[in-house]
Order: structure tokens, then sequence, then C-alpha cells
């Protein structure tokens, strides 16, 4: 017995490298899969409605970049909120809400309008975790995943047209007058597939779509503009504000913060506010980007698919490597624009890929939009397309497999750094030091040092 | 308002619920075991939905042994899961919450492309892929695993309620005072303990902790792969994101049971219970909210409730969870 700990501990020191290494490729692996097995059906939707091959990558970048300042703002405090999910797609909803449901206001009014209600239906979907983190002393990681799971459910409700009535009425009145579906054809003249147009939207909100769009085609639009200013405007506040200093205070060493008078739990709940507020911003970007018409459009492709095929985290693509933008740049906002734009590239190869393979499914079996019509067989019929594919793949992997080995890599260099003390390696964990403070602020919570 | 009492408590539902029972207890009893060691597997729900994927992708023949065969494998699969998540916390000592949450991720990944490459081609008359609101069954289809014991099930409902159901059903009960006498009688057990309890003394006093957290982890993983099992084994054939995050309620339940095999039985039995009402209900047309899935949401719903009123017993919680540990040997030699 003692002798396998031994040599485990013996075998760590010595090849702590390889160990390194091992480790990051699993956990490279792990996110290659989970993002391959739950993204596909977001992804190819919004491709499909879009008509060109893939999502533009600077289109990409603002989303990514405000949850990976909202995961910047939260792991500071060492509050590890993991509801972007959530909080991202009931930010999507409420946006797409506010911006329906008034169609005759200016278009300069609309758009500020929406995004302020996805942040909000953010800080709304963060404030019971963060509530229970602070006052009750739940861990946050089992909270918060279980209101992205909740969330999840809100957002397919609200987006099937005959289970709910949020946007039927405006839907009814443009589908009366016009045509649903259409015909894309490329340049060649092949019918690649049918998509619903995006025509039905209605005047007004194709003009806030255009306005949303700073410069025609190039995919730099004014989540980007919002996304770059509140980066700064985050470093800012972590850097040069009181209230960022007890931020990171807190996340550094909370019984030490709490000695100095640092009011622990409302500090907690700031955190939770700001990143709830990026990530319901994220969501609002998320939909306003891929134009509101769009997203209802998708809300009829989602209609004729079953249960079962609908994924139980529909915007994992922007969230796993919006965190691990953030992580890599070691939660500096500034620097998580670069990792950001660095994994939105990344990212935009997985669609690619996935088109790909969609297109070698739907050619070869003729059978256009059945989901689970790619099958082995088919596949090596269109091998030489496959190459295009299997060589994305490998570059996506690769690039995955780097960014997260020099994260673990810059873990062993830079233990100084507060993310990664709290992280790895110290015996103080997560959880308790913030509720054994709490048990010191005397008793009016109970007994909150259980975590979960 | 009757007829949802009148569903409701049929023998049949009852009969279920004790069905519905197997895969929370099993997941929450494995929990309660990695969880008394120190180390909180979040990944429970991706153990669970990879080895039922793969448990209902080799059921594909029907006879007994290729269904044991598969429900052995099945466990492997959360042996091998535990084994990973065990590498990465224990040995390498990443932070749990968050390897969990990968370990989830890949699980409900690869359940998802194993299931659409894979079982679509080979075993595509057993594996229904369709949706599972229309075909909801109040009870559990017949399988070859299913042992009514002689005397006990002709008693008229309670031989029909408690003894008439398959194997792994009974294995489920009988692994909790099992699970109860290895965590309070054994050696192993007081090093499971005692790992969760005081860490620095435990790893002076030379105790080894690594091997013992990796093996309580992996024990406990493959639990949760039984429980994958048993969830097939209730619904009858593979359908996309088949546990509804069963598993996080799991986790959930082992706090709320403050930790003790007992406790969680209990509660185990009461979220059985809920989900068998529930699919009862959707089975007689009575729930019937389309695209949103009324498990999930109730037992989700439920358990964060509960989680911000139950009365929190700092006592019961290991006091080493969730905290890794390096000794000194392998510091000094960094």
């Amino acid at each position: 017995m003692t002798s396998f700990d031994n040599r485990m501990r013996g075998a760590i020191a010595q090849y702590s490298g390889v160990a390194i290494i091992i480790g990051s490729a699993l956990v490279a692996l792990m996110i290659v899969i989970a993002v391959a097995g739950n993204t596909r059906n977001v992804f190819s939707i919004y491709d499909s409605l879009s008509g060109s091959l893939s999502m533009n990558m600077l289109e990409y970048v603002a989303p990514l970049l405000l949850v990976g300042i909202g995961a910047c703002l939260a792991f500071k405090a060492r509050v590890i909120n993991l509801g972007c999910e959530g909080q991202i797609a009931v930010g999507a909803v409420c946006s797409v809400a506010v911006a329906v449901s008034a169609p005759d206001m200016p278009v300069f009014m609309i758009i500020p309008l929406a995004m302020a209600a996805g942040a909000a239906a953010g800080v709304f979907w963060a404030l019971v975790p963060g509530w229970m983190k602070a006052y009750r002393g739940v861990n946050e990681v089992l909270t918060t995943v279980m209101f992205n799971l909740l969330a999840v459910q809100v957002f397919y409700y609200s987006s099937t047209r005959t289970s709910v009535p949020l946007f039927e009425r405006w839907v009814e009145q443009n589908s009366r007058s016009q045509n649903w579906v259409e015909t894309y054809t490329d340049t060649a003249g092949e019918v690649i597939r049918e998509a619903m147009s995006v025509s039905t939207v209605s005047m007004n909100l194709v003009a806030a779509d255009s306005r949303f769009a700073l410069l025609r085609g190039s995919g730099i639009n004014l989540g980007m503009a919002v996304a770059l200013v509140s980066a700064v405007a985050a470093w800012m506040f972590i850097a040069r504000t009181t209230s960022g200093f007890r931020l990171r205070a807190v996340g550094e060493n909370t019984q030490a913060a709490y000695c100095a008078g640092i009011p622990i739990q409302r500090t907690i709940m700031s955190a939770f506010i700001m990143s709830g507020a990026l990530c319901g911003l994220a969501g609002a970007v998320i939909a306003l980007s891929f134009n509101v018409g769009r997203y209802l459009d998708v809300s009829v492709v989602l209609d004729e698919l079953d249960i079962g095929s609908l994924y139980a985290f529909p915007f994992l693509a922007f969230v796993a490597p919006g965190l691990a933008a953030a992580l890599v740049a070691k939660l500096h906002p500034l620097w998580t624009f670069v990792s950001s734009c660095f994994f939105a590239f990344t990212m935009q190869k997985f669609a690619v890929a996935f088109q790909e393979r969609d297109h070698i499914g739907d050619i070869g079996d003729s059978h256009i939009g059945d989901d689970y019509a790619v099958d082995m067989g088919t596949l090596a019929h269109n091998w030489y397309k496959l190459s295009g594919l299997t060589a994305s793949w490998l570059v996506v992997c690769v690039v995955m497999l780097v960014c997260v080995g020099g994260a673990v890599y810059a873990r062993s260099k830079l233990v100084r750094t507060a993310m990664w003390r709290s992280f790895v390696g110290t015996p103080v964990c997560v959880g308790t030091p913030v509720c054994a403070s709490v048990d010191a602020t005397g008793g009016a919570t109970g007994g909150a040092s259980v975590d979960v | 308002m009757s007829e949802f009492l009148v569903a409701a408590f049929t023998v049949a539902t009852v009969s279920s619920a004790v069905c519905w029972a197997a895969p929370y207890l099993l997941a929450a009893l494995g929990e309660t075991l990695s969880q008394r060691s120190g180390v909180i597997n979040l990944g429970v729900d991706g153990v669970m939905l990879l080895s039922a994927c793969c448990v209902s992708w080799l059921m594909a023949g029907s006879d007994n042994f290729s269904i044991i065969a598969a429900v052995l494998a099945g466990v492997l699969v959360g042996v091998v899961m535990g084994a990973v998540h065990g590498f990465v916390t224990v040995v390498l000592k990443i932070e749990q919450h968050l390897v969990g949450i990968c370990v989830f991720l890949f699980g409900l990944g690869a359940s998802e492309i194993l299931a659409r490459y894979v079982m679509t081609s080979a075993t595509s008359t057993s594996v229904s892929l369709s949706s599972s609101v229309s075909l909801a069954s109040s009870t559990p289809p017949a399988s070859p695993l299913d042992v009514s014991i002689p005397m006990l099930s002709s008693i008229s409902v309670i031989g029909e309620v408690l003894f008439s159901h398959n194997v792994v059903v009974y294995a489920a009960f009988l692994l909790v005072p099992g699970v109860a006498l290895l965590l309070n009688r054994t050696w192993f057990g007081l090093h499971v303990r005692a790992c969760g309890e005081v860490l620095y003394p435990a790893g002076t006093s030379d105790l080894p902790v690594l091997s013992t957290r990796l093996k309580a982890v992996m024990l406990g993983s493959g639990m949760a792969g039984l429980a994958g099992a048993a969830l097939v084994m209730v619904i009858g054939a593979w359908e996309a994101n088949i546990t509804r995050q069963m598993g996080f309620v799991a986790v959930a339940l082992v706090s709320l049971g403050s930790w003790r095999p007992l406790h969680v039985v209990a509660l185990s039995i009461v979220y059985g219970f809920i989900t068998a009402v529930i699919r009862a209900w959707e089975a007689e047309g009575l729930v019937n909210w389309l695209i949103v899935d009324p498990v999930l949401l109730v037992t989700i719903s439920l358990t964060l409730i509960a989680l911000m009123v139950y009365p929190r017993n700092a006592k019961a919680k290991p006091a080493a969870l969730a905290s890794t540990y390096s000794s000194t040997y392998s510091k000094s030699s960094k």
C-alpha cells in the first residue's frame, strides 16, 4: 500500500513533465469530445441559416471575450461561476423578447435596450447561486450547473413556436406575408440545402441588424465594440479600484480579507452579479449578431427535431473556449482579448469541420436535414472529402492540446499567481475559507460551512 | 386532480418507483464513498451516460450472457473513468470540481457521438433513438434479468412492488448495507474515512492517502457505471441524454443525506418515486409540456430548493473534502 504511494510520489517528482503532458492531453481530449458531442446542432443550424460556410471568426470573438471577462471577474474572487451557459441562454431569450416586442421603436433604442435586457437576465440568473454561495455556503459549481440545466429548458421552451406564445404573434404576422422556405443555391447552381428565409424578418429588425454590424460583411459589429470596452473597464476595475482590490483579496486569502474588514459575502455577490451581467450580455450579442430573425427561425427548425436530439448545453461552443481563454490569459481581461481571438480561430475551424461532415452526410445519403444520416459507409464513400475534415480536426486537436498544455505548464512556473495557487496544490480548499469566515460572523447563517 | 392521484398510486407506478430509485441510489452511494475519502466527483452524470450508452450498445443480443456482459462492461467503463478522474485530481492535484465537470462533459459528448455514429448502424432495431416522451411508459420493460423471488413475489401487492424486479435493482439495495459495512467496519473504510477527515495526520501516520483515495474514487465511479446500467434496464433502450442529469441530483443527495448510506437510501427512494410518478403522468397524457423535460425540471428544481432550505449539518461533512494532499516528500524533491 504505502509502497504504491511512495512509488507514485517518486514518479510524480521525477516525471512531472510527462504527467503534466498526459494530464493536459486528457483534458484537451475531453474538451474536444465534449464540444463535438454538444454543439453541432446549434452550429449547423446557425450556419445553414446564415448561408455562408460558417460564422465569421470576428463575429465569434465578442461572445468569447465577454464570457472570458466574466470568468476573469468571478475567478479573481475565487468564485467558480460555471453558470455562463445558463446566463447566456437567458440573456439571449430576453434580448430577443425585448427586440421583438417593440417593433415600432427606433433602431438606436432597440439595440441598447435588448443588450440591457440580456445583461439584466444574466444577473437575475446569477443571483440565486450567488446567494446560496455567499449566505448558505452551498458550493457554487453544483448550483450553477443545475441553473444551466433549468435555463436551457427555458431557452428551448421559449424558442419553440408551437409550445409557447412568447414570439407567436410576431412570427404569425410575418409568416402570413412571406414565403417561409427558400432554396439557396451557390454560384454553380447546385442546391446546397433548404433553409428558412431571412427575408421574413420585419423591416425594422433588418435595420437593427444592419446597424448592429458596424462594417458590413467583415464580422466587426457593435458586440465587438461593447466587448472591448468592457474588457478595458474590467481591467480598470480589477487593477485600479478599491472594489477590485477587495475582489482580489477575497480570492487570494479569504480569512485575511475578513480580518481586514472586507465584507466577504457582499464581495462574492458582486462577483456573481458582474460575471452574470457579462455572460447575459454575451447571450444578447450572440442573439443580435446572428440576426434576431434568424434566431426565431432557429425555433422553427427546433420544432422539427424531437426532444432527444436537443442538447443539454447548446451554447457550450461559446462557454468552454471562453473559460479556457480566460484561464490561458491568467485572468487578465486585456490578454483575454488576445487568447479569445485565438480560440475563436480554433473554434471556427471546428465549425468548418462539422459543416463539411454534414455536407458529406447530406449529399451522400440525400436525406437533407436528417440528423442520423451519416453512417460509416457513407463516410468511407466520400473519403476524399474527408481529408479536409481530418486535417482541420487534427489542427483543432493540436491547438487545443498546446493551449491546455501551456496553461498547465504555466501553472507550475507561476505558482504565485492567485488563481493557480487557489486551484492547484495548496491544501486550502476552494469552498471552506469563505464558510469559516461566514461562521465567524456569528451564526446568523447557522452552520453554513457545509458545502456540497 | 383526482386522476393525477390515481395515476400516482397505482401498483405499477409504485413498483417502478423502486426501479427508478435504483439508479439514484447506486450513483449516490458511489458518490458517498468517494466523498467520504475526500474526493468530490461531479462527473457522475457523465459516467452514467457513457456506461448507459455502452450497456445499451452491447445489449444488442438478447441472451442472458450478453446482457450480463453488458452490465459488467458498464461497470468497467465507470471504473476506468473513475481512474482517470482519480489520476487527474488525486495524483496531479487539479481542482476537483472543474475536473468533475470536464468528465461530465466528456461523458455527455462521447455518449452522443457513440450513439449517433456507432450504435445506429450496428443495432438499429433494438436501439430507439426517437423521442422518449411520446413512447414513455410508466412501467419498465421486461428484461431477461428479471427475477421474481419465489415465495415472496406471490404476495398480493408487496410482492409486485418489492420482489419482482431485475437483478440490478436487488444489487442496488443490497449494496446499501454493503457500503455501510465497508465504511464503518473494515480497515479500508477506516482508511477512507481518515483520508476524508484528517488529511495531514493521516499522511504522517503512513497511511496510503493517494491509493486509498484512488480506490475509493474508482469504486464509487464503478457504482455510477452500474447506475447507468440500471437506468438502461428501467428505460429499456438508449435515448439521447438518457440520465436527464440525475447524476447531479445524486451528488446533491449525498450532502442532503449527510454523507450516510442509510439517509441516502431514503432520499433516493423519494426521488425514484417522484420520477416514476412524473413518467406515469406523461404516459397517461396528463403532463404534456412538449419540448420541456418535466422530469429534469422537477428533480433539479426540487434539489435546488432543498439545498436552499435544508438545515445544514456541518459536522457530517468530511473535513478534507475537495482538498488536495501533497506530502512533504514530493514537496522537498521538487
